[in-house]
């Protein structure tokens, strides 16, 4: 049920590839719980946390009742069914401090990320953002791939193997792309611009099948920059590659080329 | 609750005033709230707070603290909603085409098709088309949009996708929803051998850049088994706007 990405921003260029392996299986045992949860009361709303908060230790309560602790930065929890209608959420740190107190409406038969996570404003307080998860299915070798910005850091472009994929992005928001199954470089830099790199490159592994959704978290003058990454089973669409096209069985093909062809020369 | 006996078995006064006191607590907390006070409680019955928990760094996360504007919201009897999350505008239109307007001007109806035993299926009707339904969506970052059609049928006479045996590189093809368009310029028109097709399966890679690759058939003709020896492929790039 829990998942826990390695926070250490300068220890996560080397890590990352290990830690999305461990976090396959963990997503994998929460699919199950969802589709089990989900059969057992059809109503109910789906949440994920989502831990986006820089050097914190964080504890969830979904209306009074604690349903995560100890949270560490870049980690993922749930998914936690819970009855439709509106849910009071609190945040509270390791030294049992308030963080964020919020409500979220849940929504009968919805999936969504909560996430807790910085402004762009220095010295604001954290804020919880909603992310719905598209659950549109995808071909096997595909994946759906939704990059978030919840960092500390102005509007930026997200580069896919020095291209930019995810364009002008600001804290708060989120872009999907349907992307082959595999290994990508992804890099963060400001919006239109080519440095500074303010977060990679790293290499992101994203899993066919699936929804992969990739937050990046923290704030560079603090060297925190990080990336959650929460992936979602989604249902098989699609069909095989084909190996034969069989497109004719009137054999004039030669014919139209034919007349096509005397067509051209008597137009010059 | 067990510090709670202890004190009865000293006065038994002392435990409605205790009461008094603890339910008037809970009353406020509900509505105007100590939620620190709460919060702390709890977690110390659960779980004692981790010591390792980064006290240097948790210090400079701008946590609730002080008697700021933002701890009177934060702390209130009204927590706020959530924000919610918002799709950038740079977002692209993604979409199963559901037609196809080839140089002519003509437009024909593009169905999703699956592959049967390694065959792409193709709408019996030979003015529709077919869009492999594991292949890119038009308007996706990577992969082949791939859709096959007729060139003739000895029922029905010329396919729709006959016309693709008079195409031109740089000719402009638009594919269409309800609601949304992107048009193609036509890079290359290969005829390769149906075997070629199958072992080389370039035409329907989904890697690499975006492209709109439509399929027909041409090339000798074998009127023993009714089929034609080739594929012809037409290969064309987005137009960037």
């Amino acid at each position: 049920m829990r998942t826990s990405v390695r926070a250490q921003t300068v220890v996560a260029l080397l890590v990352l590839g290990s830690a999305f392996g461990g976090f396959t299986a963990g997503t994998a045992a929460a699919d199950t719980a969802a589709a089990d949860s989900a059969a057992a009361a059809d109503e109910s709303a789906t949440l994920y946390l989502v831990q986006g908060l820089p050097g914190a230790t964080i504890d969830v309560a979904v209306d009074g009742k604690t349903v995560a602790q100890d949270m560490q930065t870049t980690s993922v929890v749930g998914p936690i069914a819970v009855s439709p209608g509106a849910r009071n959420l609190t945040f509270t740190d390791s030294g049992g401090k308030m963080v964020a107190q919020n409500t979220v409406d849940a929504k009968a038969d919805s999936s969504s990320d909560l996430v807790l996570h910085l402004t762009t404003a220095a010295g604001d307080p954290p804020v919880v953002t909603e992310f719905a998860d598209d659950l549109t299915g995808v071909p096997s070798d595909k994946a759906s791939l939704t990059v978030a910005h919840v960092a500390a850091v102005p509007p930026a472009d997200i580069r896919v193997d020095g291209k930019v994929l995810f364009a002008n992005v600001a804290n708060g928001e989120s872009l999907n792309l349907v992307v082959p199954a595999g290994s990508y470089s992804v890099d963060i830099v400001p919006t239109g611009e080519s440095s500074p790199v303010v977060f990679g490159p790293v290499n992101l592994t994203v899993q066919g099948g699936s929804l992969n959704r990739v937050y990046a978290v923290g704030d560079p003058a603090a060297q925190t920059m990080n990336v959650a990454v929460h992936v979602i089973a989604l249902p098989e669409t699609g069909s095989a590659q084909p190996t034969m096209v069989d497109t004719g069985t009137g054999g004039m093909a030669v014919v139209v080329q034919l007349i096509a062809r005397i067509l051209q020369l008597w137009r010059g | 609750m067990a510090r709670l006996r202890g004190t009865v078995t000293l006065r038994p006064a002392a435990l409605l005033i205790l009461l008094f006191i603890l339910l008037w607590l809970a009353a406020a907390c509900s509505t105007t709230a100590i939620p620190d006070a709460t919060a702390a409680s709890a977690i110390s019955e659960q779980s004692p707070p981790t010591a390792t928990a980064a006290p240097a760094r948790s210090s400079s996360v701008p946590v609730v603290a002080g008697p700021t504007k933002s701890t009177a919201s934060a702390a209130s009897a009204e927590p706020r909603p959530v924000r919610e999350g918002t799709t950038a505008a740079s977002a692209q239109d993604r979409f199963v085409p559901q037609s196809i307007e080839l140089p002519s001007g003509e437009n024909a109806v593009v169905e999703p098709e699956p592959t049967v035993n390694g065959v792409l299926q193709i709408p019996d009707d030979i003015r529709h088309v077919g869009w492999w339904d594991g292949s890119a969506y038009a308007g996706d970052p990577f992969g082949a949009t791939v859709i096959a059609g007729h060139v003739d049928s000895r029922l029905q006479g010329l396919g729709f996708f006959a016309q693709l045996l008079l195409i031109q590189v740089g000719d402009l093809i638009t594919l269409r929803s309800d609601t949304e368009a992107l048009t193609y310029r036509v890079v290359s028109a290969t005829l390769i051998s149906k075997e070629a097709l199958a072992s080389d399966g370039q035409a329907f890679d989904q890697h690499g850049p975006h492209r709109l690759v439509l399929i027909t058939c041409s090339g000798q003709w074998h009127p023993e088994v009714r089929s034609y020896d080739s594929n012809l492929v037409v290969v064309a790039d987005p137009v960037i706007h």
